[in-house]
């Protein structure tokens, strides 16, 4: 046997047995969930939300302040609907609340905060981070506006789910933005001509944001090295890992968002 | 017993002409995720960015195919940095791999396969089991066309070297 037949011998898929049916029904329900995602064209567009949430979010509140958890928004006397006053996990034991959230990292104690509430893309701009800075030409309040939208919107829109929350930790938002931030300045290091000022300052903004804090809370393993070896790269003129991000994972959000 | 399923119903253009894709991209993921059933929900999230991405689809089959594995080539990327999560699109498909009988494994060739540099053993497998020429392999590596076939008769050599070497003096 010569070596390609002894290699072609060993190929871990040589006896996979799946149907074409079963793999033509995936094709379909994997296109038809990808279509009810929110087109990028909505991003910005004014949000119709259910007013009945608002009951049990003040309940929620009423219950929290009962219970004695610290609010830095309450204690300054600025609250939003979205904010629950509840931070961390496990979930303050007795409030009861319709839901059972767990949290984003063993260690993060950030607030949770309902992504479904009326005034979420007002509470989330004011915790835009400054250091995720913008390329020129994009506007940080309104990028940071355009991208709270678009976390606000279900990725998937299933008829069956009613429900009238969907939580998040701050943690995860600041680190969307973080993320969405970083995809516009790939998209700025890939529109720079090669090794001029303007790439080399996209590659070092890409360098600087593999450690902001954000992504490296929530790193389970390999995303902070995979954006250093991604802003390694940029520096020294190779963009196919940047390609492949830009390709792969971000959003079309990124660019849209605050243009 | 079986459960009997609605036909299909008359597909895109989109599903048509990823459709042809199906097979060779579970294959693709099979052969590199672990445990192998995950490559689901690999193939799944390719075609959730294969669909959003409809727009810049190649029309040409070879360079649809070149596209989608490119596409592959990151969510297994994202696979390994643990950025995929199981969904529920996949569950029959998950479950006709998991029930699909291992190849048997001839452990000399993968750990031959093993001792090579991680861009030569991709480029031996894309090659090999995934079918692509030397240059179109090379491309979806980052490697030019040159060097690919370089790099491919030198990992072929390699091979050759460490089997005959393998099969004159058995481990056990």
């Amino acid at each position: 046997m010569n070596i390609d037949d002894r290699i072609l011998h060993a190929d871990p898929a040589r006896t996979l047995d799946v149907s074409d049916d079963s793999l033509a029904r995936m094709l379909r329900d994997s296109t038809s969930h990808a279509a009810a995602r929110v087109p990028a064209s909505n991003v910005g567009s004014a949000q119709a939300r259910p007013r009945r949430r608002a009951a049990w979010i003040a309940g929620g509140l009423v219950a929290a302040l009962a219970l004695g958890f610290a609010s830095p928004a309450i204690a300054s006397g600025v609250r939003y609907l979205a904010q629950t006053g509840w931070f961390g996990s496990p979930n303050p034991p007795g409030v009861g609340l319709p839901f059972d959230p767990s949290t984003s990292t063993e260690q993060d104690s950030s607030e949770w905060v309902d992504v479904k509430a009326d005034d979420f893309v007002d509470f989330a701009v004011t915790i835009y981070p400054d250091y995720a800075v913008l390329p020129a030409g994009v506007d940080q309040s309104r990028f940071a506006s355009d991208v709270a939208t678009w976390i606000a919107n279900p990725v998937f829109v299933d008829p069956a789910d009613d429900t009238d929350s969907m939580l998040l930790q701050t943690t995860n938002i600041i680190g969307t933005f973080e993320f969405t931030a970083r995809c516009t300045w790939m998209m700025e290091w890939k529109a720079a001509p090669a090794g001029s000022e303007r790439a080399e300052a996209a590659a070092t903004v890409l360098a600087e944001s593999a450690h902001w804090p954000a992504t490296v809370s929530t790193d389970g393993g390999g995303i902070v090295d995979s954006y250093v070896a991604l802003a390694d790269a940029a520096l020294a003129g190779d963009g196919s890992l940047v390609d492949q991000e830009l390709m792969v994972n971000c959003p079309d959000v990124a660019e849209t968002a605050g243009r | 017993m079986s459960v009997e399923t609605a036909p299909l119903p008359v597909t895109t253009g989109f599903e048509a002409s990823i459709a042809p894709l199906m097979q060779p991209l579970l294959a693709y993921f099979t052969r590199r995720v672990e445990p192998r059933e995950e490559s689901a929900d690999c193939l799944s999230e390719t075609l959730v960015v294969l669909w959003r991405r409809r727009d810049a689809l190649p029309a040409s089959a070879d360079e649809l195919r070149a596209f989608a594995f490119g596409v592959a080539k990151g969510v297994l990327a994202n696979h390994v940095r643990g950025r995929i999560r199981q969904g529920a699109l996949g569950d029959r498909v998950r479950d006709e791999v998991r029930v699909s009988a291992p190849s048997v494994v001839d452990e000399s060739v993968m750990d031959a396969l093993r001792s090579l540099p991680a861009k030569d053993r991709e480029l031996v497998q894309l090659i090999v089991w995934d079918g692509f020429g030397v240059a179109e392999a090379g491309s979806l590596l980052g490697i030019r066309a040159g060097a690919a076939r370089t790099r491919y008769a030198r990992a072929k050599e390699r091979l050759r070297v460490i089997l005959a070497s393998t099969d004159l003096h058995p481990s056990d």
